[in-house]
């Protein structure tokens, strides 16, 4: 089930999520909801409505690069994926998150 | 089909962000584009229409805050906030112009005050000026990559064409001089603002008062409209071979090296805003300058 996390804590983190997501291949809005879900066992899930203004951030930022894909019996679907510029964001931002996740945890043991 | 709610809930949204209709056509395609598949797996674990269409709304939150989010991404500006903008730009572009002109007019060119510099500044692009700014307020947020590198080449070479046009017009010993330094910089300036640019090309220069017949040879002036001499009201036949073929192959080369280089052109917003600042203030120059000659 999901896990109710503080807006803040969400919001610092929805778009490295994002471009974790998308890490191994390209997908459509709905689909990153759902990866994300599937992959955080459902404590993740990001509210539908931010999930899509964040893409557009990320890709205005030139962190994700999309394309349109038509596709048989259902609407035309966004597709996103990774830049260059992307990947090294997401590589940085795991080493950080590793370096202060580890430092917390520290400050919490004995809680 | 997607029930009418959804899509009143998506219209909801977009309404609310005050960007292009484009932009906001693409927004409503990507959100019902989710909500239709989110809506029939819904149905598929056995949720009725209803209860579908408030499970979705309910995962999506506040239409307001949602719109709200991407208008802060797309855009800071709202439209009416660019109208004032632009209306505040053409004040201080009149004001600008008239003050130049007061204190440089003679430094200008033969006591004209506009003359030579403004003849290779302007004269190949009135039509496009004019054109730019008639389309400033319509959805242009769909140009294509192809078609702005297309414009972006085409442009820099008519830019080119006039600013050395006017250059090449003159005897030899006049050549270097501040008129013709003015000239070049306001070439560079063109090539500037259009290597920024979306828009579309001149395909009339109208500097028809002071064009003298039968001069127009590729490259220099290979775009410029062809005239009769003074007092002809009909163009000479021979002139308009040679200003299609000039056309033809001007925008053939635009083509090649537009092709070459589309992919590393980028679309943005605020780009296109600052080049049509730019544009803006220069029509307005070219107005001032058009009336005065006629007067």
């Amino acid at each position: 089930m999901g896990h109710t996390f503080s807006a803040e804590l969400l919001k610092g983190s929805a778009k490295n999520i994002i471009l974790a997501a998308l890490l191994e291949r390209e997908m459509y809005g709905y689909e990153i909801i759902k990866a994300i879900r599937d992959k955080t066992d459902d404590v993740v899930r990001l509210g539908e409505g931010n999930v899509y203004p964040a893409l557009h951030e990320l890709e205005r930022a030139g962190l994700l690069a999309s394309r349109w894909v038509e596709a048989p019996n259902v609407l035309k679907r966004k597709y996103y994926r990774l830049t260059p510029k992307g990947e090294k964001h997401l590589a940085t931002a795991r080493e950080e998150w590793g370096v202060f996740s580890n430092a917390l945890n520290k400050m919490y043991q004995g809680i | 089909m997607i029930p009418p709610a959804l899509e009143q809930f998506v219209c909801k949204i977009v309404a609310e962000i005050d960007i292009f209709p484009r932009a906001q056509e693409e927004i409503k395609l990507e959100l019902l584009s989710h909500m239709h598949q989110e809506y029939f797996e819904l149905q598929l674990q056995g949720k009725s229409e209803p209860e579908a269409v408030h499970t979705i709304v309910e995962r999506f939150g506040d239409p307001k805050n949602v719109a709200k989010e991407f208008a802060a991404v797309h855009n800071a500006w709202s439209r009416r906030q660019w109208a004032v903008v632009v209306g505040l730009l053409w004040y201080v572009a009149n004001v600008a112009f008239v003050v130049i002109g007061g204190f440089f007019g003679e430094a200008l060119g033969s006591g004209d005050v506009f003359g030579t510099f403004m003849v290779a500044l302007f004269g190949g692009v009135n039509p496009f000026m004019i054109l730019i700014s008639a389309l400033t307020f319509f959805d242009f947020s769909g140009t294509g990559a192809f078609i702005y590198a297309f414009m972006v080449v085409a442009m820099a070479l008519v830019s080119l064409n006039a600013g050395l046009a006017a250059i090449f017009e003159l005897p030899v010993r006049e050549r270097v001089n501040f008129v013709n330094g003015a000239a070049i910089i306001g070439w560079l300036i063109f090539v500037a603002v259009f290597l920024l640019s979306y828009r579309e090309l001149p395909v009339a220069p109208p500097d028809v008062l002071s064009q003298p017949a039968g001069v127009a040879g590729f490259p220099w002036k290979a775009i410029y409209f062809p005239v009769g001499g003074a007092g002809a009201d009909n163009v000479p036949l021979p002139m308009w071979p040679r200003f299609f073929l000039n056309y033809g192959i001007i925008w053939f080369g635009c083509s090649i090296i537009a092709f070459l280089v589309r992919r590393r052109w980028s679309l943005s917003e605020r780009r296109l805003r600052i080049v049509l600042m730019g544009t803006i203030f220069l029509l307005l120059q070219t107005l001032i300058w058009i009336v005065i000659r006629f007067d």
